[in-house]
């Protein structure tokens, strides 16, 4: 069973939707539905005791114990806000309760969840993106030159940024596969992979399967962000279908390796 | 010099003043509350980036050697009291992310109690002993857990928001009906003494505690009752425990609680990264600011990038 959670219109949901049949997925085993349907209607159990942890969601009326769960896609749109029958204080103590609950569930969760975020990014820690960008930096041995696209720390808020400012180089990480933006050169797809080790570790530490990296350009480029929430608008075809190819292929690794 | 970031306001505020004042050190302090009396400027002419700090009895000059952080709360929503300071605070966390300095604690490393069956599961996998835990939003589970635990049962909630353990009685059944707006954590009343454990680098602070609430710090807040905290021991592998999972976080200072029972099961209850020590310390007379002190006295480094 595979759950998306996206916008209708999130470009990289609507990729992988589409690779789901012909994966041969069903429409049993695929539930998808926005962050509103999740926080305001969906049922959860999270057990745990000095053993570990185990508990089953109820989502659109499915029961799903969570080792049924085989991968997550995980892109909400963040404007989910508790309903207007609670006065201001018990809104945002709702919110803060249910976004501890959904971050534990997600973390228990025994399958890959694309992108496992961490706390940073859920408490909207506006250095969080510097981070992920100084980790990411250190592990493809390359400077750090830090510069934001337009759109980040919006109103307090870590939104997802633009496109890479011009004169840049991005590719996208997602899994073991490196995939070059509409801008990027051989040399710097081959840099990135041949760190492909060290790329497996920042990912397995900050949770981030896929992301877009962006490079100054030029003979001696330097990590200038990386974006865990890359939105896709204005790549080309061919970059969105890899990027839908890699993803799936992370949903379902635990059923390709027999699991 | 030491570098302090956070609140005049604070409890801990004057105790860690004192200490400071009475350990000879230099120190400077960045009070938050005057958000907009502070400036921090981020260079990047040297080799590294640099920060320097100026306002109050900054200069931006001298060479900080290791800071103490904990941060205002703004007790307000007024945006012209939360902006300063939010802003301040960004900045601060950002120089802190570049700084090589030792830092009690570092708040990008502080996050983990932001969710409690998050924690819970960090320290059960430490191999703490962990009280047999529930978060749901499903009445139906949450009265299948009651059953389980024989109507021994407290809630509290997932988030760190402040809110207080309660026991599940009679007149909350009712209240099951609201589940489903919002996710509670019930969890096995584990019924006994508590203790927390400071952790300050390597050493520990054990402190009993007796009070008539489950929750002590129901009787010390909210009910205003006086509390017993008196220095304790405990087994030295639950302290050793107790140092690795604090330094595991990237922390330095934690506050652990646990929960003894009459047949001597010790259960972890929670870490807290910013604990308020000079509560407990006022009452067991344990040196635990002087610790405080005293680590980031004795690690403080002199390739610093940071000058205030």
């Amino acid at each position: 069973m595979i759950l998306l959670v996206s916008n209708p219109t999130d470009i990289l949901s609507l990729e992988v939707l589409l690779r789901c049949s012909a994966c041969g997925l069903g429409r049993e085993d695929v539930i998808a539905c926005d962050d509103k349907t999740l926080f305001d209607s969906a049922s959860l159990a999270l057990r745990m005791d000095r053993t570990g942890t185990e508990g089953s969601l109820t989502i659109l009326d499915r029961r799903l114990a969570f080792d049924e769960l085989e991968g997550v896609l995980y892109r909400p749109g963040r404007w989910w806000w508790p309903g207007e029958g609670f006065d201001i204080q018990d809104q945002m103590f709702v919110y803060h309760e249910t976004m501890a609950s959904w971050f534990a569930i997600l973390s228990a969760l025994p399958c890959r969840v694309v992108n496992r975020f961490g706390l940073s990014w859920w408490l909207q820690d506006l250095n969080y993106p510097r981070q992920l960008a100084v980790g990411l930096a250190e592990a493809l041995d390359l400077p750090a030159r830090i510069s934001a696209p337009a759109g980040e720390c919006a109103v307090g808020r870590i939104v997802p940024s633009g496109p890479p400012p011009s004169g840049s180089e991005w590719m996208y990480f997602a899994g073991r596969r490196v995939i070059p933006g509409a801008q990027c050169t051989e040399a710097l797809v081959e840099h990135a992979e041949a760190r492909g080790y060290a790329v497996d570790a920042w990912q397995e530490e900050t949770g981030l399967s896929v992301v877009r990296a962006d490079f100054t350009g030029g003979e001696h480029p330097a990590l200038r962000y990386v974006e865990g929430f890359p939105l896709l608008e204005g790549e080309p075809p061919e970059v969105i279908a890899e990027l839908g190819d890699a993803v799936i292929e992370l949903l379902l690794e635990k059923r390709r390796a027999g699991v | 010099m030491i570098l302090v970031l956070g609140s005049s306001r604070d409890k801990v505020y004057p105790r860690l003043m004192a200490e400071l004042e009475k350990s000879g050190h230099d120190y400077a302090i960045v009070d938050e509350d005057c958000a907009a009396g502070y400036s921090i400027e981020e260079e990047f002419s040297q080799p590294a980036e640099a920060w320097r700090v100026r306002g109050g009895g900054c200069t931006g000059q001298r060479p900080v050697g290791s800071i103490f952080v904990r941060h205002a709360v703004a007790r307000t929503l007024n945006p012209e009291v939360v902006g300063p300071m939010s802003r301040l605070q960004v900045q601060l966390n950002r120089m802190l992310l570049g700084s090589p300095c030792p830092v009690i604690n570092p708040p990008a490393h502080a996050f983990s109690n932001y969710s409690k069956p998050y924690q819970l599961s960090l320290l059960a996998r430490a191999g703490f002993d962990v009280p047999k835990t529930l978060v749901t939003n499903d009445p139906a589970e949450a009265l299948q857990f009651y059953e389980e635990c024989r109507g021994k049962v407290i809630f509290k909630g997932a988030s760190n928001v402040m809110s207080f353990a309660q026991a599940w009685k009679a007149e909350h059944f009712e209240r099951l009906r609201l589940l489903p707006y919002c996710p509670v954590q019930f969890q096995e009343f584990v019924e006994g003494v508590d203790y927390r454990v400071h952790v300050v680098g390597e050493e520990t602070f054990v402190t009993r505690l007796a009070a008539a609430n489950e929750d002590y710090r129901r009787s010390a807040l909210a009910d205003q009752e006086e509390i017993l905290a008196e220095p304790a021991s405990l087994p030295a592998t639950v302290l050793k425990r107790c140092v690795e999972f604090t330094a595991s976080l990237g922390l330095v200072v934690g506050g652990l609680d646990f929960k003894e029972t009459s047949s001597g099961r010790l259960a972890a209850l929670e870490l807290n990264p910013y604990p308020q020590f000079t509560f407990y310390e006022g009452r067991s007379g344990q040196p635990i600011t002087r610790a405080v002190v005293e680590y980031l006295a004795r690690n403080q480094i002199a390739d610093t990038n940071v000058y205030a």
